[in-house]
């Protein structure tokens, strides 16, 4: 079935084609008509490009603020004050000494 | 055993000693539930988040005294759990903030349970132990992630797992012995099976696979985090076991036993 389809439209473009080309000015129209049609597929794929492109950076960078907060890796100090400590921690209950609760 | 015992009995005596007036409830006990603190009082009530807001902890580092209030409880908001909680600590001499600026830009943390190896592991401690954490280094992001090392999966297995190895991960801890061989402020991307976390980057051809994890740190290394740092040749001379697996993907790092995978540039 298919290929039948694809054998009523061949000959239906050969005898388009054979019926403007002896007119000679018609493979200029087919040229621009090439061309245009090239240059809207090019210009629609550049723009659908385009626009993909800019959705996708524009994802990865709301995602990237997003998420990635969290995805930027530290080797830095827990605590500022502590920055020589190896474990990149900490301070904790081994080295607490009082609580003062609100009052 | 005994030394927890120890701790604790010093722990409780040094907090009943502390502070408030005879007629008032004093701490008898203080703990770490999540990322929140929990205070047991003399009278048999109890305080905890929002309620211990002013609260001053007096710690004794290498012989130095640091006294730290908490001016401030908030949910974290970033958090889809709602189980975690920032905290403003703020050194009482001075008025800074105990941490240094998370990416986001926070200057907060939290208190987590137990206490940290010193090859970098969270082991559950004894009654009452806790350490303070901030969220922009490595074990606050990783709880930030969703990584809580206090919840439990339902097959059974401690989130600790999942903790440990993401504290690895963020540190580019390869050999797993607490040297990190990363940089502060190199771009990562994680994700597990759980589906904590996602991979963002699965269309990005800048980032490339380099490990997947366990708590004992890389199972696999595809590329080390920064070359400059450590070359892949090197890394493999000082931890031999990472040639175990000789071509390191999410597949057979998973076949190895990893929990996390990361890329990176």
């Amino acid at each position: 079935m298919q290929s039948r389809h694809v054998a009523a439209a061949s000959a239906i473009l050969a005898a388009l084609v054979v019926s403007v080309t002896p007119a000679g000015a018609s493979l200029t129209y087919n040229a621009l008509t090439f061309n245009a049609l090239t240059f809207n597929a090019l210009t629609f794929n550049a723009l659908t490009f385009n626009a993909l492109t800019f959705n996708a950076l524009t994802f990865n960078a709301l995602t990237f603020n997003a998420l990635t907060f969290n995805a930027l890796d530290a080797n830095g100090p827990e605590i500022n004050r502590l920055a020589n400590d190896p474990r990149g921690s900490s301070i904790g209950s081994s080295e607490l000494t009082g609580v003062d609760l609100p009052r | 055993m005994g030394r927890s015992l120890l701790l604790a009995f010093v722990l409780v005596f040094c907090i009943g000693a502390n502070g408030a007036s005879a007629d008032e409830p004093r701490p008898v006990r203080i703990e770490a539930v999540g990322t929140v603190f929990r205070a047991a009082l003399s009278d048999g009530s109890v305080k905890e988040g929002r309620d211990l807001v002013g609260m001053v902890l007096s710690f004794s580092k290498n012989g130095v005294p640091l006294k730290v209030r908490i001016a401030a409880f908030y949910p974290d908001p970033s958090d889809k759990t709602g189980s975690v909680f920032l905290h403003d600590f703020r050194i009482v001499d001075t008025g800074e903030p105990l941490c240094e600026p998370a990416p986001d830009g926070q200057r907060t943390g939290f208190p987590l349970a137990g206490r940290t190896t010193a090859d970098n592991r969270l082991v559950p401690g004894g009654p009452g132990d806790f350490e303070l954490i901030c969220a922009g280094g490595a074990l606050g992001k990783c709880v930030r992630f969703g990584y809580h090392p206090w919840e439990t999966k339902s097959d059974g297995r401690s989130m600790r797992d999942y903790y440990d190895a993401c504290a690895r991960m963020v540190r580019a801890d390869y050999c797993g012995n607490g040297h990190g061989w990363t940089r502060t402020g190199m771009p990562i991307d994680i994700w597990d099976d759980l589906g904590i976390q996602t991979s963002d980057t699965r269309n990005d051809a800048s980032f490339s696979f380099e490990a997947g994890w366990t708590p004992a740190g890389a199972v696999c290394v595809a590329h080390t985090r920064v070359p400059g740092n450590i070359t892949l040749e090197r890394l493999r001379t000082i931890c031999p076991h990472l040639s175990s697996v000789p071509t390191c993907d999410e597949t057979t790092a998973r076949s190895a036993g990893a929990l996390l995978y990361n890329r990176s540039h």
